[in-house]
C-alpha cells in the first residue's frame, strides 16, 4: 500500500532518492535545496537508509565524490541549486561524458547577480548543453516519481547518461502538498539494482578509465553520446508507461499535452507554472476560446518531433520561460521550440519571460497571455517579447 | 477551492501553521498545498503564508491573491501590511486580538469573524508567546474546513503535548461572530 | 623484506613505453611507490607531468598495469573519497591512492584535499612536488621556492623570480590532523619505502606523503643530477625528512647541515639570486627547520 503524506518538494526528492537505494550520496547544502540533504542525513542517522553519505566541503567535491563512486560501479545521488551547480560544472560535464548514469535533483534557483536566493530555471537551463538528460516537473508527486524513473532511464543500457530532475526552488521545494509514497517492494520490482559493465575501477579487472584520447576517437565518443541522448527520448516514454502500469500515474513521457487536439492557441510551459496555466486554459475554454497547453518535460534531449506534431497547424503559441536566453531577447525554451518548428512559418510564435528570481507567475498572466495570442494569431510574425509583470500585467518589449 | 492567507511575524510559526493545515486536510483524505511568501526570515518581520484546501487535486503552486479566509496571527501587522487585499466576498477572518468585535475595523467582504487573545493564551498554556497552535484551533472553530483531531495530532508531533492542548483550547475559546450580509454562498 | 629486495623483486606496475623526461623525479617516485603498493590498488592521477607522460593511458591503452583514472586537476581527493566509500560499502579492501603534482595538491586541488583530510577518508595521497606546473612550461605554483625563475615569474630588470615563499603543504596537512603525514625523498629510498609501508598500514584516516621531486627540465640541471639535487635538498635542511602521526612529529636530523646555497646552485632556476636573496632563503629554511625541531621535541634521530 502507498503511504499518503503531506510533504515539501525537497522531502519528496529525498524520499524518492532513498527509495532508489543509492549506495553513495554526497551533497553540500544550498538554499533552496538544503532540506534534501538534511532529510537524507536524517534517514541514514536513523538507520532507515543504508547509504554512505559524504558531507562534502563544496558542490565541486559533491559531484567528484559521486563520480568516484560511480566509476567504481555505484548508484549515486546528489542535489543542488544555482551557485552550487555553477561550482560543480567541471565534474558535472565530465559525469555525462564519462557516461556515468546517476540522478541529481536540482531545486531551481536564480543565478546571481543581482544577489538572490529565490526560484528560477536559469541555473539548470544554463547547463543544458553539458550532456545530461534534463527533466522538469510540475508538482511534488512528480518529483518523487521522476527521481525513481530517472534511475531507470539513466541506467538503461541504450542510454547510460546522468539525469537531472528539476523542480522550481521554493514554488515546489518549499511547497507542502499531498504525495503518495509507493512501498519499497514495488519500487524494487520496478527498479532493479545497477550493475554497470562499461566501466570498472577495480584491481580485479585493471582498466585505464578515460585515457588521453585523440580527436578522431573523441568524435566517436561524442557521436555515441548524441545517439544515446536521442535514444533516451524513447526510453523516457517507455519508462513513463511502465511506471504508469506499476503505480497508476502516467506523465506523458517527454511532453504532456493538455487539451491540445482542437486548440488554436497553445501555451508552452515547463515546471511549476504549468498548473496555473492549465487553470487559465480552463477559464478561457469556458469563454469559448480554443486554448491548450503543452508541458515540456524533457528539455534534454529536446523532443523536437513531438513538439512539432503537437504545435503544427496551431494559430498562435506562447512559450513561457522562467529564464532568459542572453543574446536572444527571449527565454531559452522559446529558442528550442522555434528551432523545432523551423518549417512552421504560419504559427504566430510569442516569447514570454516571467517568474525570475522568485517572482510569481499568476493566473492573470496566463489569461492575459491567451487574450494576446488571440489578437496576434492574425499576423504571422510577432517580433516582441512579453514580460510577465507584477499584478498579472503583460509588458511588450521590442 | 478554499484559499487561505496567513499573516504573522517571524517567530510566530506562521509558515508551519500553514503546513499543519495541509497535513490535516491530507489526513482527512482531501488535498491541500501551502507555500510561504519568499523573503528574508527575520524575527519579528511580517511573514505571509498561503494555503489552498480542496477535495480534489490542486493545480496552482503559486501565491494566493484572492483568499476567502484570513488567519491573522498578530492584529498589529495591519500597520505594515494590507491584510484585506484581494479578499473575496464572504471571507472568514480568524484574528489574534485582545480587542472586542466592536473595536475592530472590518471590511464588508468579511462575513464571519473568529477572535481570541491567542498571545495571552499561548503564554498561559505553552509558556511562550507563540500563538500558532491556538490560532489553528480557532481556525477550525470558525471554518470547520479541516478536522481538529488532525490539527492536534500534527501540533503534538511537531511541538509536543502542550501545543496539542493549545490547539484544543483555541478551538474551545474562539468567539465566532457572523457579521454583515451573508448571502449564503 | 628489505627495501632493496622490494625494489628489485616486486613487479614494476608501470607499462613499458611511457615517456617522462630523462631524470624525472616523479617517474621514479611513481615506479617505486607502485612496487611497494602492489596490485590491490587503484590510482588517480590528475593532469600533470605523469598524466602527460602517458601513465594514465593513451588511445585505448593503459599506462599502468593496475586501474588508473586521470581525475580533474582539482578533484583528486574527493574523487577517491567516493571510490573508497563504495569499497567500504561493499566491504572490499582496496588501496585507494592519489599520485598528484603540487599544483593539483597545493593550488586548485587544495580544497578537495583539505575536505577529504578533514573527513578522514582512508586514502593515500602522494604529492610529487616539483615546484610548479612543469608539464605545461614551468609556470609557478604555490610550492615554488622564493626567487625561482619560472615562465610566469620571469627574471626581469624590476622583478627577479617568484616573490613569495613556498607553501608548506606537509605542515598544513599535519595541522589537518591527517592520520599520517611524511616527507619523502628519492635519494633516501629506505626511508621512502618504510614511510610508504607505514601509510599502507593506516586503516583509518588519510595519509599524506609529500615527495621532493627535482625536475631537470624545469629547474634546469643535467638529468644525471636528479638524485644529487634531491639529496642536497635534505643535506641543507631545505627539505627535512619528518613524520607526523598521533599528534606528534618525528624528525630525522642531518649531521652538519650544509648551507642552502649548495642546493640552490645546482639548478639554473636560482642562478640569478644574489647573496642577499640567498641569505633570505637561508633564514626561511632555518626558521622552518627550527620550528620542526621544536615540534619534534625528543623525537629527533
Amino acid at each position: 500500500m502507498s503511504k499518503v503524506m503531506a510533504t515539501t518538494g525537497n522531502t519528496a526528492a529525498a524520499i524518492g532518492a532513498a527509495l532508489a537505494k543509492p549506495q553513495v550520496i554526497a551533497a553540500y547544502p544550498i538554499t533552496p535545496q538544503s532540506s534534501v540533504v538534511e532529510n537524507l542525513a536524517g534517514m541514514i542517522a536513523n538507520g532507515e537508509l543504508n547509504s554512505k553519505m559524504v558531507e562534502v566541503e563544496s558542490e565541486h567535491s559533491a559531484m567528484s565524490v559521486v563520480q568516484g563512486a560511480a566509476v567504481s560501479g555505484a548508484r549515486t545521488f546528489t542535489a543542488t541549486s544555482a551557485q552550487g551547480l555553477a561550482l560543480m560544472y567541471e565534474p558535472y560535464f565530465r559525469m555525462s561524458t564519462l557516461r556515468l548514469p546517476m540522478v541529481m535533483a536540482i531545486a531551481g534557483r536564480e543565478m546571481t547577480s543581482p544577489e538572490t536566493v529565490w526560484g528560477s530555471q536559469q541555473d539548470s537551463i544554463s547547463v543544458r548543453d553539458a550532456g545530461w538528460l534534463q527533466m522538469y516537473v510540475e508538482d511534488n508527486q512528480e518529483i518523487l516519481d521522476m527521481i525513481i524513473q530517472g534511475y531507470k532511464v539513466a541506467e538503461n543500457q541504450k542510454v547510460l547518461l546522468p539525469i537531472n530532475i528539476i523542480y522550481d526552488g521554493f514554488f515546489l521545494s518549499h511547497l507542502m502538498e499531498r504525495v503518495e509514497v509507493p512501498p519499497q517492494e514495488k519500487v524494487d520490482q520496478f527498479l532493479p539494482g545497477y550493475n554497470p559493465q562499461h566501466v570498472k575501477f577495480n584491481p580485479s579487472e585493471p582498466m585505464a578509465v578515460d585515457p588521453l584520447t585523440p580527436g578522431d576517437i573523441l568524435m566517436e565518443y561524442r557521436e555515441d553520446h548524441l545517439k544515446a541522448a536521442h535514444k533516451a527520448l524513447e526510453v523516457i516514454d517507455d519508462v513513463d508507461n511502465d511506471f504508469g502500469n506499476s503505480f497508476g500515474r502516467y506523465y506523458g513521457g517527454a511532453v504532456q499535452e493538455y487539451l491540445c487536439d482542437d486548440a488554436d492557441i497553445v501555451l508552452v510551459t515547463m515546471g511549476s507554472m504549468t498548473g496555473t496555466a492549465k487553470e487559465a486554459v480552463n477559464i478561457k475554454r469556458e469563454q469559448g476560446i480554443k486554448a491548450g497547453l503543452l508541458k515540456i518535460r524533457a528539455m534534454r534531449p529536446f523532443p523536437e518531433t513531438k513538439v512539432n506534431e503537437v504545435l503544427k497547424g496551431k494559430k498562435a503559441v506562447a512559450v513561457v520561460d522562467r529564464n532568459v536566453c542572453f543574446g536572444w531577447n527571449t527565454g531559452t525554451l522559446f529558442v528550442e521550440v522555434k528551432a523545432a518548428l523551423n518549417r512552421c512559418d504560419d504559427i504566430s510564435l510569442v516569447p514570454v519571460i516571467g517568474g525570475l528570481g522568485g517572482a510569481d507567475i499568476t493566473l492573470n498572466h496566463f489569461t492575459n497571455c491567451i487574450d494576446l495570442l488571440q489578437k496576434t494569431s492574425d499576423y504571422k510574425k510577432y517580433h516582441k517579447c512579453i514580460w510577465f509583470k507584477k499584478g498579472g500585467e503583460l509588458h511588450e518589449v521590442s | 477551492m478554499r484559499e487561505i492567507r496567513l499573516h504573522g511575524r517571524g517567530g510566530m510559526g506562521t509558515v508551519k501553521a500553514g503546513e499543519v493545515l495541509v497535513y490535516a486536510s491530507v489526513k482527512g483524505a482531501n488535498y491541500g498545498n501551502s507555500i510561504p511568501f519568499f523573503g528574508f526570515e527575520r524575527q519579528g518581520a511580517p511573514v505571509t503564508s498561503f494555503v489552498r484546501l480542496d477535495d480534489k487535486p490542486i493545480r496552482p503552486k503559486n501565491q494566493v491573491y484572492h483568499p476567502n479566509c484570513l488567519i491573522v496571527m498578530d492584529e498589529t501587522i495591519q500597520k505594515a501590511v494590507n491584510i484585506f487585499e484581494g479578499i473575496r466576498d464572504n471571507t472568514i477572518m480568524v484574528m489574534n486580538t485582545n480587542k472586542s468585535l466592536n473595536e475592530l475595523d472590518i471590511p464588508e467582504e468579511i462575513t464571519k469573524v473568529g477572535i481570541l487573545d491567542a498571545t495571552s493564551l499561548s503564554l498561559e498554556f505553552i509558556g511562550r508567546p507563540i500563538p500558532n497552535t491556538i490560532m489553528l484551533g480557532a481556525f477550525v472553530r470558525a471554518t470547520n474546513w479541516v478536522d481538529l483531531k488532525y490539527v492536534c495530532e500534527r501540533a503534538g508531533q511537531l511541538w509536543g503535548e502542550k501545543n496539542m492542548a493549545a490547539a484544543e483550547k483555541g478551538y474551545e475559546l474562539c468567539e465566532v461572530h457572523e457579521v454583515g450580509e451573508n448571502d449564503g454562498k | 623484506m628489505k627495501y632493496r629486495d622490494i625494489l628489485m623483486e616486486q613487479e614494476d606496475l608501470v607499462s613499458p613505453g611511457i615517456s617522462a623526461c630523462q631524470g624525472c623525479g616523479a617517474e621514479l617516485c611513481l615506479r617505486t611507490a607502485l612496487r611497494v603498493l602492489g596490485k590491490n590498488t587503484v590510482v588517480a592521477i590528475p593532469p600533470g607531468c605523469l598524466a602527460g607522460a602517458g601513465v594514465v593511458g593513451w588511445n585505448y591503452d593503459n599506462g599502468l598495469k593496475i586501474p588508473v583514472h586521470i581525475t580533474l586537476l582539482d578533484n583528486t581527493a574527493s574523487f577517491l573519497a567516493g571510490v573508497k566509500e563504495l569499497y567500504d560499502y561493499l566491504d572490499e579492501d582496496v588501496q585507494v591512492v592519489a599520485i598528484a603534482g603540487d599544483g593539483a595538491t597545493a593550488d586548485c586541488g587544495f580544497q578537495s584535499l583539505s575536505g577529504a583530510a578533514e573527513r578522514g577518508h582512508n586514502i593515500i595521497y602522494i604529492c610529487y612536488d616539483n615546484e610548479g606546473y612543469m608539464n605545461t612550461g614551468f609556470q609557478r605554483s604555490g610550492t615554488t621556492t622564493k626567487g625561482s625563475h619560472t615562465s610566469t615569474t620571469p627574471v626581469g630588470s624590476l622583478i627577479k623570480g617568484k616573490a613569495q615563499h613556498k607553501k608548506d603543504m606537509p605542515m598544513i596537512m599535519a595541522m589537518h590532523n591527517a592520520a599520517y603525514v611524511a616527507t619523502l625523498n628519492p635519494a633516501y629510498m629506505k626511508d621512502f619505502v618504510s614511510k610508504l609501508k607505514k601509510a599502507m598500514s593506516v586503516k583509518e584516516g588519510l595519509s599524506y606523503l609529500h615527495v621532493c621531486s627535482p625536475c631537470p627540465t624545469g629547474w634546469r640541471f643535467n638529468s644525471d643530477l636528479s638524485i644529487e639535487v634531491a639529496r642536497k635538498a635534505v643535506k641543507t635542511n631545505f627539505f627535512p625528512l619528518y613524520e607526523y602521526e598521533n599528534n606528534s612529529f618525528k624528525l630525522k636530523k642531518v649531521a652538519n647541515p650544509e648551507p642552502v646555497s649548495n642546493f640552490l646552485k645546482l639548478s639554473k632556476k636560482f642562478k640569478h639570486l644574489d647573496e642577499k636573496d640567498i641569505e633570505e632563503i637561508q633564514a626561511h629554511v632555518d626558521e622552518k627547520y627550527n620550528n620542526l625541531v621544536n615540534l619534534a621535541g625528543e623525537n629527533i634521530n
